[in-house]
């Protein structure tokens, strides 16, 4: 794990933990305030109380966005770059035996989503193909291109309209068909029992799916699996 | 009264919420972690649960699942302070997953009540 995932990791646990804090102490205020009449001085102290707690947690959202753990605001994002991010973080604790092939679209990919939702996406789908790869090696291939996605259009390409696409692929141990149709499921692991939760793909799919993208599967069994993802452009595009 | 299990870690939040809704006269059953809860699940007894979930041992997404499994008609909703990617993923797979609602922390207790009130089909 590299120093800036630890530390998007130790700043949303603070946010957590402060976020508890905070709902302990404007429950309280609350029921406080309830307790007081109108024209009692206290009530307007508990009013007080609630009123520094909203301050407060417009900080541990601030706080969020400043160590990169993310909001639920979407923002333009170059795919190209989250891409290239994932494979930054794989790349130096990968065994010599796997390769890595990338190929990218030249020009940036702008999709509208949370980065840090897209990350998470594209780090679950990676690791599950270098996992495929442990013990016997392969090639990891990851592309980014533009797919056309619109059957109506003409010759002329009227109608015309492009996805954001994502292929990641490997050479590792596949997977046999009955579980190539459970793998999106939630609580479902191939891994042995305990070494995964088996929400991984699940999450992706269901981040993918409010994006209004697509993820899809194939596999054969000893040869490899090809995992897509394919997102709508962003309107300025 | 209707039964609340309120399965949360944080026990000072536990106990903030086990107040508010002890002065609406419910019962209250409690549990620090979601393997507890449904270990101790009584679907014939408990009507609506209130879920933190990131949580110690099971997490508070597979109650869900779990306790929908035993008891379909249950009532939930889901709390969260959120994880690596903020409350709102987590709180999004739990509404996915069947949580009647959500709420991310802080919320306002006055809120969660009424909105457990609305779930139960209790005047105020």
């Amino acid at each position: 794990m590299n120093s800036r995932n630890q530390a998007e990791i130790r700043v949303a646990g603070i946010a957590h933990d402060l976020n508890n804090v905070l709902t302990v102490i404007s429950g309280y205020a609350e029921m406080l305030r309830e307790d007081l009449s109108d024209n009692q001085p206290l009530r307007e102290s508990s009013e007080k109380i609630l009123s520094a707690v909203l301050r407060a947690r417009s900080l541990t959202e601030k706080l969020l966005v400043s160590g990169g753990g993310g909001t639920d605001e979407k923002t333009i994002v170059n795919l190209n770059d989250i891409v290239a991010e994932t494979l930054a973080f794989f790349r130096p604790s990968l065994s010599p035996e796997i390769n890595i092939v990338s190929s990218f679209h030249p020009l940036a990919i702008r999709v509208n989503a949370d980065p840090s939702e897209l990350l998470r996406v594209f780090m679950n789908i990676t690791g599950n193909a270098v996992r495929a790869m442990v013990n016997r090696g392969g090639t990891l291939t990851v592309k980014t291109f533009l797919e056309e996605t619109c059957e109506d259009a003409d010759h002329a390409g009227r109608n015309r309209e492009r996805a954001a696409v994502v292929s990641i692929s490997d050479t590792g141990c596949g997977m046999d068909q009955l579980t190539l149709q459970r793998i999106f499921e939630p609580w479902f692991s191939s891994r042995p029992e305990g070494s995964g939760k088996g929400l991984g793909l699940y999450i992706s799919g269901e981040i993918i799916n409010a994006l209004g993208g697509t993820i899809n599967a194939s596999s054969i069994e000893g040869k490899g699996s090809v995992f897509t993802v394919s997102l709508p452009l962003s309107d300025t595009d | 009264m209707p039964v609340i299990l309120i399965i949360e870690d944080d026990r000072d939040l536990r106990e903030m919420l086990r107040s508010a809704l002890l002065r609406k006269d419910y019962t209250v059953l409690e549990a620090d972690n979601g393997k507890e809860a449904l270990i101790n699940f009584k679907p014939g007894v408990t009507d609506l649960v209130v879920t933190d979930l990131l949580m110690p041992e099971e997490d508070g997404l597979k109650v869900i699942m779990q306790m929908r499994e035993m008891k379909p008609e249950i009532k939930v909703i889901a709390i969260s302070g959120g994880g690596k990617a903020g409350p709102g993923s987590y709180l999004r797979m739990a509404k996915a997953l069947g949580a009647d609602s959500v709420f991310p922390k802080p919320f306002s207790v006055n809120d969660l009540v009424t909105r457990i009130d609305d779930l139960l089909h209790i005047e105020q």
